[in-house]
């Protein structure tokens, strides 16, 4: 058990690529943290240099109260789930998850109990005499993490651990990895690309873009107040709709401008994007913040965005509605599911105008609506 | 359309090939069987006949050379049961993991070794010796084929047989002993009919004693050029190189005018191989060692000959230098015309040959297929760069050294032709003669074809032994080293 703490790391490859620029992140003891980005993004990199698989080029990196940037990879109590498995091929499940403590001299006994300890947690004893390719990947997977686990380290580092499975079988890890950490309760640092993998697991997560962390903070939180334009649309599956537009005054009260429709700011929202009135901006809508209905939150004349109806996909209670105006040709909305609805017609959508976000255009407009945004 | 059947156009295209392999494969082939069974030679006044298995009896009979003791038969029956029970149980013990071997092997190396040294200690009695030798073998080959105990550990019951695996090599050296206590007096009445052949058949074994030497050099060239060298920036890289050739320059001509034109040359060439190696890396090097490999044999061959050369080769002329300097009176050895040095001339020949040839270049091949992940678990493991190579790189390669061992065991068996043409004329004392030479020797010398056919079929079922053992017993083993 450790907090894992990095501070203005930056890692250059040859060729001066910057993979990482100076990341501060504290992982606090017993957090499971994510990072998350698309690829590229220096999130593996980030994890390999706290493995001591690729060296730092500047800043620290402690491990508990260690500094461990000169520390070889194997003395920095860590342990590490990859992507593919990487399981030895031709050692037994057993060894598989013994080899790590042989190497270190630990008793037989000791060694032997442990495994079976391991393997008892993740439900693989059955397997313990079989060769990795006799496994499936699910299998294989859950005697990677076992082979992590049995070693006791201060910090488990993941990466991308599940994205070789299927998306049933990742589900189901995805929740077994959530208990693992439940009951072991282990600093965890755990990369993915999966949005939704990170939103599930993560007590906090991490985004990052071009080797810089967007923004930090809880699944929701990140959620609800993405600090910039990237992060907003990362996150979220249908992603969110971005309208360009204008902030105008219109007698008392702050408009959006889109184009073909016109809503009005909340009051809080006109309060912090006040002094943008007159200037370009982007709206920020989710799907799920859009309805046909003009009913509840999405009651109200000045909230309305006539549009043409394309392809419509139930999904059982929700229904997604790809939608366009004259302007926006790619709008997604997620309604609750109404028969008889076709594509090719004329609609009005309903925003639900406490849950937009005003950015500042540019493709990673910082969220104007959120009052550190600007931080 | 048939689908199942093809069209009579698709026999049509293959029929070239197929032709061509009847003629120049099948059909000489054939040809070879059938001579391995007549007396067919290229004298004139010899008139073909069919002349059944006497080529054969006569390459691997045996003759009485003197009056045989009479030796109940019961006895080699006896230790044949017994012999064929420990080869079947030794199997069986390795395939069934069976535990304990490591324990009874040690034992019994240990028993050996007593023996070998008390009964050379005390009357060199070759019965003795031969018990000792016969129980430190099997000791050792049960001991290396033993598995570690943490297998065991993971059956079920933890069961723990010391020694269990080591039975079956105590019954093959019982019977082996049995079987030489009885068959002395029979073997030293009997001589093979034809000792020449058994001859060549040892020496051609001998020479391939330098295969593993040359795999293990492959292997070792591999690790060594399969990463790059840090050799810095480009501009760095080209000046160093710069630098390397005006040396190389400089050094060649200061020693021409020193009257040292050879040691010049030398010089020289090592100022050009850095100066390569900057420019190129590991390219350069890669190509140096394969240079034999696609430089004639026979050309490289004659190369060699005037090195070993007794009186003006550079090696003995290189320790006569060291011998003056050091005040004594040194000479060479007589490479290539004694028979204590023929033969390991010609291996360390092959070695060199061999060492940066098509094995290094499937050890790259090889090495640059282990997983980067795995190398990375490892590590964090906890595994050094010995347990890494150990665990991890080794037994990935395990595919690749199965694949060249067989290879060159072939070509080990089959080989020696060019260097006894070339070099020894499988001389001194037929010392470096193998059974390919041998089969030369019988065509182009006795002009006997159909004892020559016979010799190359016998070496056709020596080779085809070795590989199919190679198959069965091979793969298994060299995962677990």
């Amino acid at each position: 058990m450790a907090e894992v703490v990095l501070e203005r790391v930056t890692k250059v490859f040859e060729g001066n690529v910057v993979a990482v620029n100076a990341l501060d992140l504290v992982i606090r003891d017993r957090e499971f943290v994510v990072l998350v980005g698309p690829s590229g993004c220096g999130k593996s990199t980030t994890l390999r240099m706290v493995a001591g698989l690729e060296e730092t080029t500047e800043g620290v990196i402690r491990i508990g109260d260690r500094v461990v940037n000169r520390v070889a990879p194997k003395d920095r109590d860590i342990a590490m789930v990859f992507q593919n498995y990487a399981l030895y091929p031709h050692m037994s499940v057993y060894r598989n998850l013994a080899f790590g403590l042989s190497l270190r001299r630990t008793p037989k006994a000791e060694i032997d109990r442990r495994v079976r300890e391991a393997a008892s947690i993740l439900g693989i004893e059955p397997l313990l005499g079989r060769k990795p390719r006799a496994l499936s990947g699910g299998q294989r997977q859950r005697v990677a993490v076992g082979r992590a686990i049995v070693r006791q380290p201060a910090a488990f580092l993941f990466d991308e651990p599940l994205s070789n499975l299927d998306a049933k079988l990742r589900v189901e890890m995805r929740a077994e990895l959530k208990r693992l950490h439940h009951r072991l309760q282990t600093t965890t640092l755990y990369v993915t690309h999966d949005q939704e993998e990170a939103m599930t697991l993560g007590d906090r997560i991490v985004v990052m873009k071009d080797g810089i962390v967007q923004q930090v903070g809880g699944p929701l939180d990140v959620y609800n107040r993405p600090v910039n334009r990237f992060v907003a649309g990362f996150l979220g599956t249908p992603p969110m709709n971005f309208f360009a537009g204008k902030l105008v005054r219109r007698g008392d009260g702050l408009w959006f401008d889109e184009g073909s429709g016109a809503f009005r700011l909340s009051a809080a929202q006109a309060e912090a994007v006040g002094e943008w009135a007159g200037r370009e901006a982007v709206l920020g809508v989710r799907p799920e913040a859009m309805s046909l209905s003009a009913e509840g939150r999405f009651a109200g004349s000045d909230n309305a965005l006539p549009v043409r109806l394309g392809v419509v996909e139930p999904l059982g209670e929700k229904m997604d509605l790809y939608a366009s105006t004259q302007r926006h040709p790619h709008i997604v909305a997620r309604v609750d599911a109404a028969e008889g609805l076709s594509g090719g017609r004329d609609a009005e959508l309903r925003i639900d105008l406490s849950r937009v976000h005003v950015f500042a255009p540019g493709e990673q407009g910082e969220n104007l609506s959120v009052p550190d945004g600007r931080a | 359309m048939n689908k199942r059947f093809p069209q009579p156009a698709v026999f049509g295209f293959l029929l070239p090939n197929f032709l061509g392999f009847l003629v120049f494969t099948l059909l000489p082939i054939g040809l070879s069987l059938y001579m391995a069974f007549t007396n067919w030679s290229l004298r004139p006044q010899v008139g073909l006949e069919f002349v059944g298995l006497r080529n054969f009896q006569r390459l691997l009979g045996i003759r009485q050379v003197a009056a045989a003791p009479q030796i109940p038969a019961g006895w080699y029956i006896l230790a044949g049961v017994v012999l064929l029970a420990g080869l079947v149980g030794y199997l069986w013990a390795n395939v069934a993991h069976w535990a304990g071997t490591k324990i009874g092997g040690t034992v019994m190396a240990a028993v050996g070794v007593v023996t070998v040294s008390a009964s050379a200690a005390t009357a060199p009695s070759q019965g003795l010796i031969l018990a000792g030798l016969i129980a430190l073998v099997c000791g050792l080959a049960s001991m290396l084929s033993g598995r570690s105990p943490h297998v065991a550990a993971q059956r079920e019951g933890n069961a723990w047989r010391p020694g269990a695996g080591t039975i079956p090599a105590l019954l093959v050296a019982a019977a082996a002993l049995v079987l030489w206590r009885t068959n002395a007096a029979v073997w030293s009445a009997h001589a093979p009919r034809d000792e020449r052949f058994w001859q060549y058949f040892y020496n051609t074994v001998y020479l391939m004693l330098g295969i593993p030497v040359s795999i293990l050099g492959s292997l070792g060239l591999a690790l060594l050029l399969s990463n790059a060298l840090p050799t810095g920036s480009a501009g760095r890289r080209m000046g160093g190189a710069a630098l390397c050739l005006l040396g190389g320059g400089v050094t060649l001509a200061l020693m021409w005018l020193g009257g040292m034109p050879d040691l010049g040359v030398v010089g020289g060439l090592l100022w050009l191989m850095a100066a390569l190696g900057l420019a190129f890396n590991v390219v350069s090097f890669r190509t140096i060692y394969y240079l034999p490999t696609f430089t004639a044999g026979v050309a490289l061959m004659i190369l060699w000959k005037a090195i070993y050369n007794t009186k003006t080769g550079p090696i003995n002329v290189a320790i006569a230098a060291l011998g003056d300097w050091l005040g004594f009176s040194w000479a060479g050895p007589n490479w290539l015309g004694s028979t204590a040095w023929a033969k390991p001339s010609l291996m360390i020949m092959g070695v060199w040959t061999a060492i940066g040839g098509t094995n290094m270049l499937l050890y790259l091949a090889a090495l640059s297929n282990v997983p980067q992940d795995l190398l990375d678990a490892a590590e964090v493991d906890g595994a050094g760069r010995w347990a890494r190579f150990r665990h991890v790189v080794w037994p990935q390669l395990a595919p690749t050294t199965f694949f060249i061992s067989v290879m060159s065991i072939i070509g080990g068996l089959q080989g020696g032709f060019e260097q006894a043409r070339v070099m020894t004329q499988g001389g001194p004392a037929g010392s470096t003669t193998t059974l390919s030479y041998y089969v030369y020797l019988k065509l182009f010398q006795d002009l006997d074809l159909g004892y020559a056919s016979a010799i190359s079929w016998i070496l056709f079922a020596f080779i085809f032994v070795a590989t199919i053992l190679n198959w069965r017993f091979g793969k298994g083993l060299e995962v677990e080293l």
